[in-house]
């Protein structure tokens, strides 16, 4: 008997995974929520929605030994967030960019806040993060697949490495 | 290498589309980074954290002028200006609508999840106007992993140029905080929403506290099912859980 032709294996890409899992998870919940709010969907709505779905999948992924850092929570929730607002109907130039940047203000606030009081982070890892942040952002077109969250260049590599879960 | 984009392909699967994907990324990415500055800014000035996020999110971290605080805050002798001025209206993002669909989407009680006004404290709480240029100390070993793990190591290493990097947040809530014009429309934004909120409360669509167990997510350790399906079945629970 011939034995079967092996397939190729997919190359395990963790990260990819991880990111996958994210967002999926936070589309089937926003599919959830979508009906909820259509028609009534405003900043404030949406912002909470995206924060409550982002915390939910967080929590959810650690419960099963799953962590997702932050870069990778940023970039995941902004395609909730383009989900979120095409299920409800939001008219997108009504809102104005300005609308949707209010939506992650109020999402990111509330992380940050929530965060701090569970203990997850302190203030001043979150002023860090902030420094961190702007320090690497890009000045205009920020480029997505730039490590806006990165650790200081100071910071030892081994401690660069995003650990999982 | 940094993952790239599976939303449109997801929402596909589940028969929707995700057609405004590509305005939401091109639009929010310096927002986040803009919120948690401002944020941070807030934290600095004793300001309203939230409102902070808000405005930096909208006004940017990175164009919006804040950036340049981040130079000045590597200049030790200009380092004092920091953290002046801050005038903070508070007017404050404390409504739970969204969250309250959550949960009653989670609990498959889709039908009058509507939203719930715990508090829109409108109140301004007037200017926190004094000089804030508390210098960053790590009290507490960090309790999260990897990123803040390095970012904490750092702080220890540095303790001056952390420092100045926490003064130079003082000056970001500065420059943001001239941004006026967007201020008052981030005020009228949430004026508007605050009057859609009050239409809803009066057509009796309002007080629903829902208090329901989150929802359970299964498969997370295990390939996820749209990987080997597509449509039906889509994360199902219970295929997950059996499996």
């Amino acid at each position: 008997m011939k034995p079967k032709p092996q397939q190729p294996k997919e190359k395990s890409n963790p990260t990819q995974d991880r990111y996958n899992i994210f967002v999926s998870q936070g589309i089937l919940m926003a599919s959830k929520i979508a009906p909820t709010i259509a028609g009534k969907a405003s900043v404030d709505t949406l912002g909470n929605a995206l924060f409550g779905i982002v915390t939910k999948v967080e929590d959810g992924g650690l419960k099963h030994g799953v962590k997702f850092d932050l870069n990778l929570m940023m970039k995941g929730s902004q395609e909730i967030l383009a989900f979120l607002i095409d299920r409800t109907g939001v008219d997108v130039e009504q809102m104005g960019e300005e609308g949707i940047k209010s939506v992650v203000g109020i999402a990111v606030g509330k992380y940050l806040q929530s965060a701090i009081k569970s203990g997850k982070m302190t203030e001043q890892q979150v002023i860090e993060l902030a420094q961190q942040a702007q320090a690497q952002a890009p000045e205009e077109s920020p480029h997505e697949d730039e490590g806006l969250m990165a650790p200081p260049a100071q910071a030892p590599p081994d401690q660069m490495e995003v650990q999982n879960g | 290498m940094a993952p790239v984009a599976v939303g449109a392909a997801v929402a596909g699967a589940i028969g929707a589309s995700a057609a405004t994907a590509a305005v939401i990324t091109a639009a929010v990415t310096a927002a986040y980074i803009g919120a948690a500055v401002g944020f941070a800014a807030s934290i600095i000035t004793g300001g309203d954290p939230l409102k902070g996020a808000l405005t930096g999110a909208v006004t940017g971290a990175v164009a919006g002028g804040i950036g340049g605080a981040l130079s000045v805050a590597t200049t030790p002798a200009a380092a004092g200006v920091a953290g002046t001025e801050a005038g903070v209206a508070t007017a404050g993002v404390q409504s739970t609508e969204g969250l309250m669909a959550l949960e009653g989407a989670a609990a498959g009680t889709a039908s009058q999840a509507g939203p719930t006004i715990a508090a829109s404290g409108g109140t301004a709480a007037g200017a926190v106007g004094a000089a804030n240029t508390v210098a960053p100390t790590v009290a507490q070993a960090p309790q999260s992993g990897g990123l803040f793990d390095g970012a904490a190591s750092w702080i220890n290493k540095n303790p001056e140029m952390a420092k100045i990097a926490g003064q130079g947040i003082g000056g970001a809530a500065k420059s943001m905080l001239d941004a006026r014009t967007s201020q008052k429309e981030i005020d009228a934004l949430m004026e508007r929403d605050r009057l859609g909120r009050d239409a809803i409360k009066i057509k009796g669509l309002t007080n629903i506290q829902l208090k329901t167990t989150l929802p359970t997510i299964s498969g997370f350790t295990s390939t996820p099912s749209w990987r080997n399906k597509t449509g039906v079945g889509l994360f199902d629970e219970t295929e997950t859980a059996a499996a």
